[in-house]
């Protein structure tokens, strides 16, 4: 095998776009930082933005070929721009040894694959779904911890013991009822799934029972109610459990750092996590990824910025799994072993191992055409919220749009 | 340095003034002109052709799709009909609302107030302020469930709700952001009572006219032209409202669609969807259909705007 790109020489400009927080933000330019003191002739030019903007303005420069040189992707997104021909194939630069990706899990590389046998990006953090709950609130009610193997009627039954125990104005639960990818959790549980080839993975009466289960929650005030949720702020340090509001949410693992960064300051509470509620099936995991633009006109220097992310012991160290776990192993344990790494990061990494090992990890790619579903759910789901549509009508709209969308590919 | 001799005489035989005067035009108006076709011209013909392709971002697999982008927008788009509901509801209420309580102001204003001219700078700044995203994030407080508005309800024991988060309510918010903005046609309408004789006031009212009658058959007739005039920008404005919708609603359109503007439903299928085919033809329909309303406004003017004698 050929050296890595770290070793060789490079140079020029290379621009890199990403989304998050500043928290994010901050770590990841203590990584370029890096890469550009490990090679002084080349200078990154940051495009820093938040998740919802960074895929508008990817998607206008897509069609204008104007990608940044690298793009951070993720995996519900990516197949998009692998298949309009904005990302560049990546298996060449790794036959070459430019790219080492030796220290990471071939499953887990491959899982990355396009249909079309192309490896269009290589992930630089994974995520995992997780249930995320307000420990020192909670354990005053003596109502006990989530499991891991619970599903969504039991997080129910567990927030009604709790709502009697929490001050006038507290909720248990989130409003998840909008949430697909909860929605996915709990089809899963019943051994179903979001798409199953071009047809849905669901059927219309699993999807009108989850909608049936979150309009039953808040007509019982163990979450918001609709026109409470719909208001909710979708940036972490704003959202509801943030504000002392709800008790629990869902979202990443790598969300529940910020969490607990502005509890911390909010009144010192601790989050606890469990595993996302799709009863004892694998853990759902996604990844951050980077991938090289075929537009990029420094491919080399793009290829040695990867390898960099993938395989720098002090930049990994340095990140905090700010975007992800790192995939290779052994730096994952770097990680875990820093005395610099807060206990959250320490507990995720074990929470994953763990998870890993006793359920197994799915790699969750969403198909072509099939994004815009998120929205398309929120707003179903708020359709039956407000009492616009009966569960069934709505799950049975929702059906026939995963059709339509899946029918494009 | 002037020219003389053969020298002149090759100028005057090649061009007249006339023509030199007309190619120094168009020297001055070539920066411009490049731009126009280049920029605005361009664009606006190459959207004209992407609407009738599947055109996705990629000019390989682009495919000429003839009329389907537009059967697709009147047939089986579900969020197609919704959007143009509530962009008429938009623009048909708050912009008559707007213009009325505009030309009401205009008219207190009128009146010979001491301090005019800070009357006039303090309510027209929401003009300038109102479609800015400062303004539409400030809205989301005031209006949200813990919000400024609720606040002071639950002062005097009222329990208020989330004005933008219920679809009973969120639109009428958005139309009274909308309505805040009235500085830009008030100060028009001001400056057109400032145009009317006061002689002509004081003929009606010698022959017993009440403020009413002088208000509807002097000042209103007179200002028609710019009822108009700010009717017609109010409107085209109104069609393609989005910053206020967007930064309000989270770019989301809800709750469960009630603020999905049709500028909104467009940038989601052009910018998440990733169908500017799509996308195009949503936006000439839209074009078209400000042109349609715009011409039935200027040809019904011959029945309500007076432009004085002679006219």
């Amino acid at each position: 095998m050929a050296p890595a790109a770290s070793a060789q020489e490079v140079s020029g400009e290379i621009s890199f776009a990403w989304w998050g927080a500043e928290a994010r933000n901050r770590a990841i330019l203590e990584v370029v930082a890096a890469f550009e003191e490990a090679h002084p002739g080349v200078k990154v030019l940051p495009q820093p933005t938040e998740f919802a903007r960074h895929w508008d303005r990817v998607t206008v420069q897509a069609a204008a070929g104007q990608v940044p040189c690298i793009p951070m992707m993720q995996t519900r997104y990516q197949v998009r721009y692998e298949n309009l021909g904005a990302l560049l194939p990546l298996d060449d630069l790794i036959a070459e040894g430019k790219i080492d990706v030796s220290t990471i899990p071939e499953e887990l590389i491959e899982g990355h694959r396009n249909a079309d046998g192309n490896l269009y990006t290589l992930p630089i953090g994974l995520w995992f779904e997780t249930y995320q709950y307000n420990w020192t609130r909670l354990e005053p009610t003596g109502v006990g911890e989530p499991q891991n193997d619970w599903t969504y009627e039991d997080y129910i039954e567990w927030a009604r013991q709790a709502r009697t125990e929490l001050d006038e104005g507290v909720y248990p639960l989130s409003q998840l009822g909008t949430s697909i990818t909860q929605f996915q959790m709990y089809a899963q549980a019943r051994g179903e799934d979001l798409f199953d080839g071009v047809e849905p993975g669901f059927s219309e009466e699993t999807l009108a029972d989850w909608f049936r289960l979150w309009a039953t929650a808040s007509e019982e005030r163990l979450a918001p109610d609709m026109a409470m949720s719909a208001e909710e702020p979708t940036a972490t340090p704003q959202t509801y459990m943030a504000q002392g509001i709800t008790l629990s949410r869902t979202g990443g693992d790598v969300t529940a750092s910020e969490l607990q960064a502005v509890l911390n300051e909010l009144d010192g509470s601790v989050v606890h996590q469990a595993k996302s509620p799709n009863g004892n099936n694998p853990l759902v995991s996604g990844s951050h990824t980077l991938a090289i633009s075929t537009n990029c006109a420094n491919v080399d220097a793009a290829a040695a910025f990867i390898d960099f992310w993938l395989n720098d012991e002090p930049a990994a160290v340095r990140l905090q799994s700010q975007v992800g776990l790192v995939p290779s192993a052994s730096l994952l344990e770097a990680q875990a072993a820093d005395p610099n790494s807060p206990p959250t990061l320490v507990d995720r990494i074990e929470m994953y191992t763990d998870f890993a090992d006793t359920y197994g990890v799915r790699i969750d790619v969403w198909p072509d055409n099939t994004q815009h579903l998120v929205n398309e759910f929120r707003d179903i789901y708020q359709q039956v919220g407000f009492g616009q549509s009966s569960p069934e009508d709505a799950a049975s709209q929702f059906a026939e749009e995963v059709r339509r969308s899946l029918a494009l590919n | 340095m002037s020219l003389s001799g053969p020298n002149k005489l090759a100028r005057s035989a090649w061009l007249s003034d006339r023509a030199r005067e007309s190619i120094a035009a168009y020297v001055f108006l070539l920066p411009w002109l490049i731009g126009f076709v280049f920029i605005t011209l361009g664009p606006i013909l190459a959207s004209l052709a992407l609407s009738f392709t599947n055109f996705s971002g990629s000019l390989e697999r682009m495919q000429w799709v003839g009329l389907d982008n537009y059967i697709r927008m009147f047939t089986s788009d579900r969020a197609y009909w919704g959007s143009v509901r509530v962009t008429l509801l938009y623009v048909f209420v708050s912009v008559p609302i707007m213009l009325a309580f505009a030309l009401a102001v205009a008219v207190v204003l009128n009146r010979g107030l001491r301090f005019l001219g800070i009357y006039r700078t303090i309510f027209y700044l929401p003009s300038l302020l109102g479609t800015s995203v400062a303004i539409a994030v400030l809205w989301r407080y005031v209006f949200g469930q813990y919000g400024l508005i609720n606040q002071l309800l639950g002062l005097f024991g009222i329990e208020g709700f989330s004005y933008i988060g219920d679809p009973r309510s969120a639109l009428q918010t958005i139309m009274v952001l909308n309505v805040w903005t009235f500085g830009a046609p008030m100060v028009i309408f001001l400056a057109g009572l400032r145009q009317i004789p006061a002689q002509i006031y004081e003929a009606a009212t010698l022959d017993g006219a009440n403020a009413w009658q002088r208000f509807w058959s002097i000042t209103l007739p007179s200002l028609s032209p710019l009822v108009l005039f700010n009717g017609v920008l109010s409107m085209i404005g109104g069609f393609q409202a989005f910053t206020q919708v967007y930064v309000i609603s989270d770019g989301s359109g809800g709750p469960a669609g009630s603020t999905m503007f049709y500028t909104l439903l467009l940038y989601q299928r052009a910018f998440t969807q990733l169908q500017l085919g799509y996308a195009s033809a949503m936006a000439w329909v839209l074009l078209l259909f400000i042109g349609v309303v715009t011409a039935v406004l200027f040809l019904s003017a011959k029945y309500w705007v007076h432009y004085g004698e002679g006219r």
